[in-house]
């Protein structure tokens, strides 16, 4: 009987929490943007504006009102049921940024995913043969794919697999994915592109956890006792650094997403989201720009309560409080 | 749960997303073009809107002109440029006051047929769709970009908008006098009427279209034109023919086919051929050059493209000072050299006193000898070398030829740049902003400009480089005087001087097209003379007092005119251009036999 009042009061502390976050995100980004952005106005009559269209589009715009109203009228389309459409070119954004997010899907997750695998496993066999060969190998790759520019991956993988010059085998630009032959001929570039991009450092961090994870007692006592070094590693020093490897995993991702979508899909004319947000920051377009921001904001929440939970799981003692500590 | 097997069911979770992910994204086969039917071509900047309210750019153009109907549209072989009708039955009939002009459209037109028409069957285009689609300029709703084209011009038009801009309300200039019949009364002769009628922003939309709502015509097209947009987004756009476009074959010599010049492309292939040719188009929008040129030596990729300038040493070869495409190439593929319609230049800031214009009759001569003495220093001839592999065109003042050239050259001898380039004693250089759109090329020019202006003895700290992110910021910051020599450039929106002239034309001043913010009263009156007056030598001779005045002030450092190279595969024919003609050239470009399955 006692709970109930108790559960309720940190719903609302939750709930209230959740809106006072997202609210100060968008607020402070819309800010910014609207401050030191562009001006759309100009951006969207081109040369042949005169001052008195310039006014006329600035109305529409509700540039004539403060920053709280337009920040208002910006994120109405949450609570109203306005379809909401770019500032700058007219189309619909929701079908847009849930088309961009298909292509982004399957264009850069699979690298993404694949690389976190990949280092990994490489982490795993550099801990294993800790300052032998292969480690070393391992250490002075990831040094290689650190210090490479994406770019310059992006441009060499290019050349080597899509072009004329080299294999050819690969699309050099566009999309399609009419069947799944033509998916894997558009989405492998990008998939490798990615996938080394970050191999590097996720490899390195890792590698780190799982060493600094080895050297507890307990873990000592197991080699100690004649296991396998295999059987060691992977069966106890991997779970004990689970929720620190599971929590870089997680808050890279949007990250990489949005970085690989700007940069990869700039480069190989991918529709994916970066097609939208890189010419919606250039123009100050809040129509985009607002959705993808609370997005952005809300994943973080809610990875964070996810990995808390989690985490509560592990160690009951860590914390109580879930929600209000996420923001306070 | 323990953390490993969390790991472990994470990770197939994971995977069965993924896949998940990949399958249902893979769009069924039937719903798009297969790649033998199509040609692909690559484009270096997207469109923003496929609504024509909204286009701002030439490669907006470039789509709308295939999707929508135009009253009329050029030649796609005449040079120079001229006009034939489209949706239009004939050329217009003027009256003898030139103040109203008649014309009838086609009948039997159809828009293509889609949801938003009853029945979802596209209805007959009538001269209300033209009022209407003309009206929605000038609807604050809508937030045009085209307005310019016709303000002032079309009686009653403008106070129609101050009116409220009520569909129901009639303008006077504006008429349908019946179902295929237009009159359009003007405020005052303006012969390049029939030009803005050609463009993207007359195109005609169905007011049932715009009324739907949700940003319909943003994306898709719901027109008349030869095709329609199958799908759309920032990095290509794929249209395919329009089922129900109405029958028109190709007669060359009404497209002004001379041989001598087009024979070699196998135009001459195209006679009687029924447009549009070919059954789908890709276009792809690349600003990467590397991408594009690699993509269009692919065979199964980009089948035509402007030669990125970084690749011409592929392509041209410089013997002797003799230009030549490299053989290997020629024999792979076609090219054409053709000039760009429009020009590079540097405009001064005539709005600010220290640079510009002044009320003091001797501060305005001494800062007319400065910007004489930093125009004479900067040498475009080496601007082209350097940036354009000595490709683009320098003329003395704003020209361009086909559209106009000066009867004689500007004054002054033929190596400015060398004689200008002695120290001048005794100035107080003012501080000179250079503004441009943010890349490495302005940055350069920049650099290149201020070591010339410092051979004239300018410290060079009084040179500042202003870049900006976006071509929206560069033209506020002109508009409030932040820049005082701006790096600019200039499309034709059609192919008559009035277009080059009105550049500099005080009412035009920015935010407007005048980013020089000139004001002259004698150039406004001439130029407003011009404007009214039909082609003819009195004209040009107007013309020729405009060029003179803005070359003897000093007011633009210009002009370079880009030359573009364009290069496509031996299975196309075409007659590519990218300016006036444009898009419309999409309607002609035919696939040869072996590589049409179809024919």
């Amino acid at each position: 009987m006692n709970s109930s009042p108790s559960r309720a009061r940190r719903w609302v502390a939750a709930v209230f929490g959740v809106l006072l976050h997202l609210l100060l995100i968008s607020l402070i980004s819309f800010a910014l943007i609207d401050q030191l952005g562009p001006d759309s106005a100009y951006e969207q009559l081109g040369r042949h504006g005169s001052a008195e269209q310039l006014d006329t589009v600035r109305q529409i715009q509700d540039a004539d009102r403060n920053l709280l109203e337009r920040y208002v009228y910006a994120v109405n389309w949450v609570w109203t049921s306005r379809p909401l459409e770019s500032s700058i070119t007219g189309l619909r954004v929701a079908p847009g940024l849930w088309s961009g997010l298909k292509v982004t899907a399957i264009s850069l997750l699979p690298g993404i995913v694949l690389g976190q695998l990949l280092a990994l496993g490489l982490a795993l066999l550099a801990v294993r043969f800790q300052s032998r060969w292969p480690d070393h190998l391992i250490a002075t790759g990831a040094l290689i794919v650190m210090s490479t520019s994406v770019v310059i991956l992006l441009l060499g993988l290019r050349t080597m697999l899509s072009s004329e010059s080299g294999l050819g085998h690969l699309a050099v630009s566009g999309w399609s994915t009419q069947t799944l032959a033509d998916a894997l001929h558009h989405a492998l570039l990008p998939t490798l592109v990615m996938l080394i991009a970050q191999l590097g450092y996720s490899l390195s961090i890792y590698r780190t956890l799982i060493l600094t994870a080895r050297q507890a007692p307990h873990i000592e006592y197991l080699l100690a006792s004649g296991q396998s070094q295999w059987r060691v590693l992977t069966r106890a020093c991997l779970p004990d650094c689970s929720h620190a490897i599971a929590t870089r995993m997680a808050y890279a991702l949007p990250g990489l997403l949005i970085a690989g979508s700007l940069v990869i899909e700039q480069h190989l004319q991918i529709p994916g989201l970066g097609s939208l947000i890189y010419p919606a920051l250039l123009s100050g377009d809040m129509a985009i720009l607002m959705p993808v921001i609370l997005s952005h904001a809300l994943y973080f929440l809610m990875i964070r309560h996810a990995l808390h939970r989690w985490q509560q799981s592990r160690f009951p003692m860590a914390s109580e409080e879930v929600w209000p500590r996420v923001v306070v | 749960m323990t953390p490993g097997r969390w790991c472990e069911r994470s990770f197939r979770v994971l995977m069965v997303i993924l896949s998940g992910v990949l399958i249902t994204s893979c769009d069924s086969a039937g719903d798009r073009p297969e790649p033998q039917n199509t040609f692909t071509m690559s484009l270096d900047e997207s469109p923003q809107s496929l609504d024509p309210a909204r286009s701002s750019s030439l490669y907006d153009e470039f789509i709308l002109v295939n999707v929508y109907d135009t009253l009329y549209r050029y030649k796609y072989l005449s040079r120079p440029y001229a006009l034939t009708p489209n949706l239009a039955e004939a050329m217009p009939e003027f009256s003898e006051d030139g103040l109203t002009l008649t014309l009838r459209i086609k009948q039997g037109v159809r828009f293509r047929d889609h949801p938003v028409f009853d029945q979802g069957q596209g209805r007959e285009v009538t001269a209300e769709d033209v009022v209407y689609s003309l009206l929605r300029h000038f609807d604050p709703a809508t937030g045009s970009s085209g307005q310019w084209l016709w303000q002032g011009r079309i009686a009653g038009l403008d106070q129609w908008q101050q009116d409220g801009a009520d569909y129901q309300q009639p303008v006077s200039g504006l008429k349908a006098l019946d179902r295929y019949t237009l009159q359009i009364g003007l405020t005052e002769p303006y012969p390049q009427i029939l030009y803005s009628l050609a463009t993207g922003y007359s195109a005609i939309v169905p007011r049932e279209a715009v009324e739907a709502g949700g940003g319909l015509l943003a994306g898709t097209s719901i027109g008349s034109g030869p095709y329609h947009v199958e799908s759309f987004d920032r990095t290509q756009v794929t249209l395919s023919r329009n089922p129900t476009y109405r029958s028109e074959r190709i007669n060359l010599d009404d497209e002004g086919y001379q041989p001598e010049l087009h024979e070699s492309y196998g135009l001459a292939a195209l006679e009687g051929r029924q447009v549009p040719i070919t059954d789908h188009i890709r276009i792809q929008f690349s600003t990467e050059p590397v991408s594009r040129w690699q993509s269009f030596l692919k065979p199964d990729e980009t089948q035509m493209i402007a030669v990125p300038i970084q690749m011409k040493d592929q392509v041209l070869r410089f013997d002797n000072g003799l230009l030549s495409i490299d053989p290997a190439f020629d024999a792979r593929y076609y090219t054409r050299l053709s000039i760009e319609s429009g020009f590079i230049h540097f405009d001064f800031n005539m709005g600010n006193p220290r640079i510009g214009q002044h009320q003091d009759p001797g501060i305005n001569a001494a800062n007319q000898q400065l910007r004489c003495r930093i125009r004479d220093a900067v040498d475009l001839d080496e601007i082209n070398r350097k940036f354009y592999g000595g490709l683009a065109q320098v003329a003395d003042g704003v020209q361009l030829p086909g559209v106009f050239e000066p009867d004689t050259p500007a004054s002054g001898d033929q190596d400015r740049p060398s004689t200008a380039l002695q120290a001048m004693e005794e100035i107080d250089w003012p501080s000179v902003r250079f503004g441009a759109s943010a890349s490495v090329q302005s940055r350069q020019i920049f650099e290149l400009i201020r070591s010339r202006l410092m051979t004239l003895g300018m410290p060079a700290e009084q040179f500042q480089l202003e870049l900006f992110p976006t071509i929206g910021a560069l033209y506020r910051a002109i508009a409030e005087g932040e820049i005082d020599l701006v790096f600019t450039a200039w499309t034709l929106d059609y192919p008559d001087p009035e277009n080059i002239f009105q550049l500099f034309y005080g009412p035009n001043a920015s935010p407007g097209s005048n980013s020089a913010r000139y004001r002259n009263e004698a150039y406004d009156q001439w130029f407003e003379q011009a404007r009214v007056m039909p082609d003819s030598a009195a004209r040009q001779a107007l013309y020729q007092r405009m060029h003179q005045q803005l070359q003897d002030q000093c007011v633009t450092l210009a002009s370079l005119s880009r030359r573009r190279l364009y290069a496509w595969h031996r299975e196309v024919i075409a007659f590519p251009d990218r300016d006036i003609v444009g898009g419309t050239m999409l309607r002609f470009v035919a696939l040869t036999p072996e590589s049409d399955p179809d024919r």
